[in-house]
Parts: C-alpha cells; structure tokens; sequence
C-alpha cells in the first residue's frame, strides 16, 4: 500500500505510540481490501461508551485496543460521539442499585475527561447529522452501521461502515484507507424494490418504513438497494428507521431513494447505467410479513414501550407529546424515549417533555435506549413485553434475550397507546 | 475428493476445521451466544450448532456495529471459529473484527464456489497465501 511522506511518519511513530498503532491498523484493513493508497476524512465518529469499559466488564479486551489509541493523541478532525450504554438519569429513574449509579457516576467523570482532553464533541447520539455539516462527495470515518448508511444514502458523503476500531484510528490521523464506498464506483445500486400499487406510500408510518427496509434486507445480501415510488416529501427521520432496519440482515451501507436522495436524480443515475440484477415489489402482503416477523409477543400485556432507536429528531418528540397530552401512561408500562441531549433541550423548551413526563414517561438524553430492552437491563428490570416504533429494539430484545423478552411492533400511534392502556393493539 | 480455492486475504493465518455454512448473511453478535459459541437465534439455518473450532462460511456479513468486537468476546471466551470464509467483504465490521481478534479470514468467492462449499467438509485455510484446501465430506 502507498503511503504518503505524512503518512509514513506517523507509521514510524513520530507522533506517538497511539497514531503509529492507529497507522498500523489502518493499513492491515487496507491490505484486506486490496487498497493502493490513504485518503483523508474530514470528519469521523467515535464510539461513546467503549473507551471506558473497565475492569471486571466483558468489552475490557476491546476496550483496551481502542485505548491504546486514545491515550496519547489528539483527534485530527472534528470528532463526535455515539451514545452511551448507560444515562445516569435512567440508571436513578428506574431504580438500578447503588452501587451501579455509583460506578456510572465515576464512569462519567472518565469519560468526560478523556473526550475533553482528545477533543471529541460530546454529542452522544446515533443521530449526530445536527452536528456535521456533511456535503455530497465528502469523505468521512462514521462508526455506527445506521448513521453510516445514513451518511452515504442520504447526504452523500462517503463512508464505509467502520468498525469501533478504524474510527477512532481515522479520527486520530485524519485518515482511512481508500475502498468500499469511498470509491465510486462501488456505490451503485444492484436491485430495484418498487411500492406496491395496494400500498399508499404517502400515508407510510415510521414502522412502515422500518417494514419496507427489513423486508428489503433479508433478500438483498451485500447488494445497493434502489427504492422507487416512495414520496419525494420523505424526510431523513424516515430514512434513518429504513438504515436502522435494512442493515440488521444485509451487508451494504447505503441505498438510493430514486427522486429522492442525493446520488439517485433519476433511476439510471443510481444503477450507474446499468440494469438491476433483480426486481422486488414490497406490497401488501410483503409489509403484514415484516410485521409478523417483529411481532414475536403472544402476550398483550406490555411491560416497556420505547421509542427513539435511533435517536429521535425533535419534531418526533412533538409527535409523541400530541399523542399523550391529556392521557397518563399505564402504573405498570415503563414510556422511554430517547434522543441527544441537544434535541432533548429544544424539546424541553418546546413544552414537549414536560407533557410527556407529566404523563409518566421518561425522555432520556444521551444513552442508547434500546439497551433497556436488552439483556442485562431487562434483567434487572423484569421486562417480558416490549413494544416499539423500532425494528431492531423488536429484534434484539427478542434474539438477545434468547425469548425471555418478546415484543410487540408498530406505529408511534399504536406504541403510545399500549404505553397508555398497557396493552398492545396494535395491527 | 480435494477442491482447492483461491481467494483473497482479510486476515492472515492457517487454521483449519469442520465446516459450517450458513447460505444468508451471517452475523455473530445477536445470532451466536457469544459465552458458549452456540447459535441460540430461533429459527436460524443454523440453529443448535456451536461455532467453536468450526471454519464458518456465508455469503457476506451483516448485522450492527457491535459485530466488530463480538469476535474478540469469542475469541476470550474460547469459543472462536478457527477461521471465517465470506462471499464478498462488503460488511466492513465483520471484516475488521475479524482482524481485532486476528482470526483467519478469505473472501472472494462468487455464488457457484460457495455453493461447493457444505457443512461437514473439512477446510484448511492458509490466509497467508489465501487458498482453501476442501476435503468434502464422505457422501
């Protein structure tokens, strides 16, 4: 692989034992790739949690890798972080012991210092599109497969899916090895997924389009999906469930969204020239086997309802807060939502969280609120019946629970009103 | 019967196993309980098997970004496959993972090569030269 005079340096370690270690990664993922040379990001995102994973915790192995490559450097480029795996708000509002609340509380001080003195912007969030100001061609080190995917197919800047590693390796040099979707030629689409005509695709919820991109993915292997006949008023809240869901069976970090996003003006445009090597059409009957395949509860009762997997916009919030206001959630159903402190802070003076606390939910800021559904969390807090807007909090609170958790799938509209009458009836 | 096959290298090494092939996108986080190696998610091809030792075959990666790390869980739980083999290395994390817990891994095999590939054959990767010697299973 060519490196560059910089490069070089920093492999020889002129700039410290943790930007040579960075190095060092960086070209054994560019050798496993075939790439000729580095490029340079100009933006990356880190994990939020891992750096701090200490002793006695089952990432110390992992940790230790990526802190190896944290102690002695300082990030190159603007830097951000994905959530945390535990809010000390949550871990007091639901009554976790006190010596976990303890042990967060030192975590936190940790935490904040590292990122004060390496420079990383505190954000703590899956959706930090608030943060960047990403612009079409641009190249960046997203860890994170949802905000990845969301990076390439809807602004159109170019990154692949990095590993927890590599990102905290091009933060620190500024660099990435060049292949997978920093090349353009790898960003075209394979196969073409058209709407059913007994859909209205005008009216999709969320879950609709969670749906649509989960029922996608389990047929698309490692291929760039390209929708056609979705409304072009869809937003980035829509697109970011579809990133969410599609990746969970399938390899490809990004699609296109014909009309719609940045690198699919026209149908030839995204496939390059090319024709699709295959054509699917989600219809009715596809949509009602996605539900099912979430849908794993028999049991209506529901113990948890979250909403904000990903994290929620702003303008979500508000949408929930219209659902509830006037209603109170059910004594024995926990309401989560989750979002980045900054989008919990507009929303507060929104009035929207005040309506939804008020009501008894519980809007967490920072932390990665579907690890509340999942084991060791949903241990503690005894939780059979999850419902959500979120395909993969349905998911993994089923799969990871190995079924002591099952979980119920839908709208905005259906998950507030189980959290309300404690029951799911949804579809 | 012997095949030999030629592919391209994630992650060096020589390993060598009895085969599992999973025909979808394979991950191991969420599939694999990653303390025993077995494949606890219900339903799945693959469903009661343990990848412990085994060299693991699929078409590509898929999954979230705890994928990366999930293979070092494996690895010190010492319940790792002995390598992995993928159609195509489109999933990053998986292939990054694999280099964190430095397991033997090759890529690079259209449809047709994998479908040579069954559970039960035995494989010797050498990831340092990137060929796969398959001894299939007695028919």
């Amino acid at each position: 692989m060519y490196l560059s005079e910089d490069e070089q340096r920093m492999l020889d370690g002129e700039q410290g034992l943790s930007v040579r270690k960075a190095m060092e990664l960086l070209i054994k993922v560019g050798e496993a790739y075939g790439a000729e040379k580095m490029i340079n990001v100009s933006q990356a995102l880190v994990s939020g949690h891992l750096f701090t994973a200490g002793k006695g915790h089952e990432l110390q192995a992992f940790a230790k890798i990526m802190s190896e490559m944290a102690d002695d450097a300082v990030v190159k480029v603007p830097t951000s972080a994905l959530p945390i795996n535990l809010s000390l708000r949550f871990a007091k509002e639901v009554g976790l012991p006190e010596s976990t609340i303890q042990q967060e509380q030192s975590t936190l001080t940790k935490r904040t210092k590292l990122f004060q003195r390496l420079g990383v912007i505190q954000s703590y969030t899956c959706l930090p599109h608030f943060v960047y100001d990403l612009r079409k061609g641009e190249h960046v080190a997203f860890l994170e497969t949802n905000v990845g995917m969301l990076t390439n197919s809807w602004f159109g800047a170019m990154t692949n899916l990095d590993g927890n590693s590599t990102a905290i390796a091009s933060a620190i040099t500024g660099k990435t090895p060049e292949y997978g979707l920093h090349l353009p030629e790898n960003r075209f689409g394979k196969v073409l997924i058209k709407i059913g005509p007994d859909l209205e695709p005008d009216r999709f919820d969320y879950a609709d389009y969670v749906a649509l991109a989960h029922w996608t993915g389990r047929l698309l292997f490692d291929r760039i999906a390209v929708y056609q006949g979705l409304p072009p008023r869809m937003r980035p809240s829509h697109a970011k469930y579809m990133c969410a869901s599609q990746i969970y069976n399938s390899a490809a970090g990004m699609f296109h969204i014909v009309g719609v996003t940045p690198e699919a003006s026209t149908l030839e445009a995204a496939f390059g020239g090319k024709k699709p090597e295959e054509i699917l059409v989600f219809g009715k009957k596809e949509k009602r086997e996605a539900y099912e395949y979430f849908c794993t509860s028999t049991d209506t009762k529901v113990d948890m309802v979250i909403i904000g997997c990903p994290h929620c916009t702003v303008q979500e919030i508000g949408d929930i807060a219209r659902l509830i206001d006037g209603r109170r959630v059910n004594k024995d159903v926990r309401l989560l939502i989750g979002a980045s402190e900054s989008v919990t802070s507009l929303a507060k003076r929104m009035g929207f969280v005040d309506i939804i606390e008020d009501a008894g939910g519980l809007v967490i800021s920072d932390m990665c609120i579907r690890l509340a559904a999942l084991p060791p969390l949903s241990e503690a807090l005894g939780i059979r019946v999850v419902a959500s807007t979120s395909g993969s909090v349905a998911q993994n609170a089923y799969r990871r629970s190995k079924g002591k958790t099952s979980a119920w799938f839908g709208t905005t509209k259906n998950c507030i009103d189980a959290a309300v009458k404690g029951k799911w009836g949804g579809e | 019967m012997k095949v030999l096959l030629k592919g391209h290298i994630a992650c060096k090494g020589m390993a060598e196993g009895e085969v599992l092939v999973c025909r979808k996108p394979f991950m191991f986080l969420s599939y694999v309980d990653l303390e025993s190696g077995l494949v606890h998610a219900k339903g799945h091809e693959l469903e009661g098997q343990n990848v412990k030792d085994k060299v693991i075959v699929s078409p590509c990666g898929c999954g979230s970004t705890g994928e990366e790390p999930s293979l070092l869980l494996l690895k010190e739980a010492g319940v790792a496959p002995s390598a992995i083999i993928t159609g195509s290395a489109v999933y990053s994390p998986g292939v990054i993972g694999a280099i964190i817990a430095d397991i033997p891994m090759m890529y690079g095999f259209d449809q047709n090569t994998l479908g040579l590939i069954e559970t039960g054959d035995h494989a010797k990767v050498d990831a340092n030269r990137g060929i796969i010697e398959l001894t299939k299973k007695e028919a």
